[in-house]
């Protein structure tokens, strides 16, 4: 009967089944744990559907969710509509307040360099290794972004690598922080940063739009939507457009990026001993970001009388507002008045910021 | 290996540079804009 040769039953392969098992993994930990739950749980959808066989779902020109993932994630639509999002959500204050933290957004970036030259040495591409290293940087749309543009069969594996140490920031980060730092660097007290004007609010976006992309044109897509998101919210006069950034689009968007990235997840593509090295160094290129921020902010500490919490380094790995409340935690316990919230959001910033500069260095020199 | 290493070193420098500038500019845009808040705080 035609009816049972067209089953999708009988091209099960054993592959497909540990598929769903990962997708049911993810839905799990997304529904009962809530990590990461607004990515997790429809690329945990994604990874079942495109495990059914004989859907055609991801197939080139005639699947639906591959003409999410060609016209969203390979048009390069998706990911800058995130970070136009992210903009409008974003106060940029704790960084204008304290600019001098900028610094550990970048000294974060050294995971990402070292994870890359690791990587390539293991065997990668250099493409490849790029976006391995990338996850150090603790951003789902630039990894993405990233993946996209140089490796592509790498997209999936990178993505929830990114999202899942993002999830475990509070698991991966205060060993680290608690190694590196003494319970006297802990109580260090930061000084109060001085008020930000909204004038200085509303010209930021434009400064840096224009010197990241000057400096690093091929970042301009996730620049360019990150800062006009951060002036619709701080000029205060296109609410609308603001609030639809930062609700609407952006959950839209989550929609189509999730469900994409999980079918791009086939048995085929995934089942491969490089997965296993992709995700134990995205741990390592994680933790050596972590390390760098505290580091540098030890550093900064021999030259100035006005100290920094080391702390306040661990967050220089972007995953916002995530690390921040990690170093938040980790300082409380040390010295339960000690508030770094707000000092831990600057470098948190800078550290996405930091990402971008990494992912546009990466393609301007290698695409 | 030469061309990783390059990229290695281009990249950090590259990251330290752009952050580097985005500080002086931050500082600039301080000057420029943020003297209304001392002089309110004063």
């Amino acid at each position: 009967m035609v009816f049972f040769e067209n089953m999708g039953l009988l091209a099960l392969t054993p592959g497909m089944v540990f598929m769903w098992v990962i997708g049911f993994v993810l839905i799990y930990l997304a529904i009962t744990r809530q990590y990461e739950p607004l990515l997790l749980l429809p690329i945990g959808f994604g990874i079942i559907i495109t495990n059914l066989p004989l859907s055609y779902l991801m197939e080139p020109g005639e699947g639906l969710i591959w003409r999410f993932y060609h016209y969203g994630i390979e048009w390069e639509i998706i990911p800058p509509l995130i970070f136009l999002g992210l903009g409008a959500l974003t106060d940029f204050s704790a960084l204008l307040s304290q600019p001098r933290l900028i610094f550990l957004g970048a000294a974060a970036q050294v995971g990402v360099y070292v994870t890359f030259f690791i990587a390539y040495a293991m065997g990668f591409s250099l493409e490849e290794a790029a976006t391995i290293g990338i996850i150090g940087g603790a951003d789902g749309p630039t990894t993405i972004y990233l993946s996209a543009r140089l490796a592509p069969q790498l997209l999936g594996a990178c993505a929830v690598a990114a999202y899942s140490y993002m999830a475990l920031v509070p698991i991966i980060m205060p060993p680290i922080m608690k190694l590196l730092t003494t319970d006297e660097e802990r109580k260090i007290r930061m000084k109060k940063g001085r008020k930000v004007t909204s004038r200085e609010k509303v010209f930021f976006p434009l400064i840096a739009a224009m010197v990241i992309i000057l400096l690093v044109p091929a970042s301009a897509p996730l620049i360019a939507m990150f800062m006009m998101g951060n002036l619709f919210r701080e000029s205060k006069v296109v609410e609308r457009l603001n609030e639809t950034a930062q609700n609407s689009l952006m959950n839209i968007v989550t929609i189509f990026l999730g469900v994409s990235v999980g079918a791009t997840m086939n048995a085929e593509n995934f089942l491969r001993k490089e997965v296993i090295f992709i995700f134990f160094l995205g741990l390592f290129a994680f933790m050596i970001s972590t390390a760098s921020g505290i580091l540098l902010a030890k550093f900064m500490n021999l030259f100035t009388s006005n100290k920094i919490n080391p702390l306040v380094g661990a967050a220089g790995v972007s995953a916002v507002p995530m690390a921040a409340r990690v170093v938040q935690k980790v300082g409380a316990a040390a010295d339960k008045r000690n508030y770094l919230l707000m000092f831990a959001m600057g470098p948190n910033i800078a550290g996405v910021i930091g990402t971008v500069i990494a992912a546009g260095i990466f393609i301007s020199i290698l695409k | 290996m030469q061309a990783a290493f390059e990229i290695f070193v281009n990249g950090i420098s590259g990251v330290f540079i752009g952050l580097s500038v985005l500080y002086a500019a931050i500082k600039l845009n301080k000057l420029l804009a943020g003297r209304e808040a001392d002089k309110k705080e004063q």
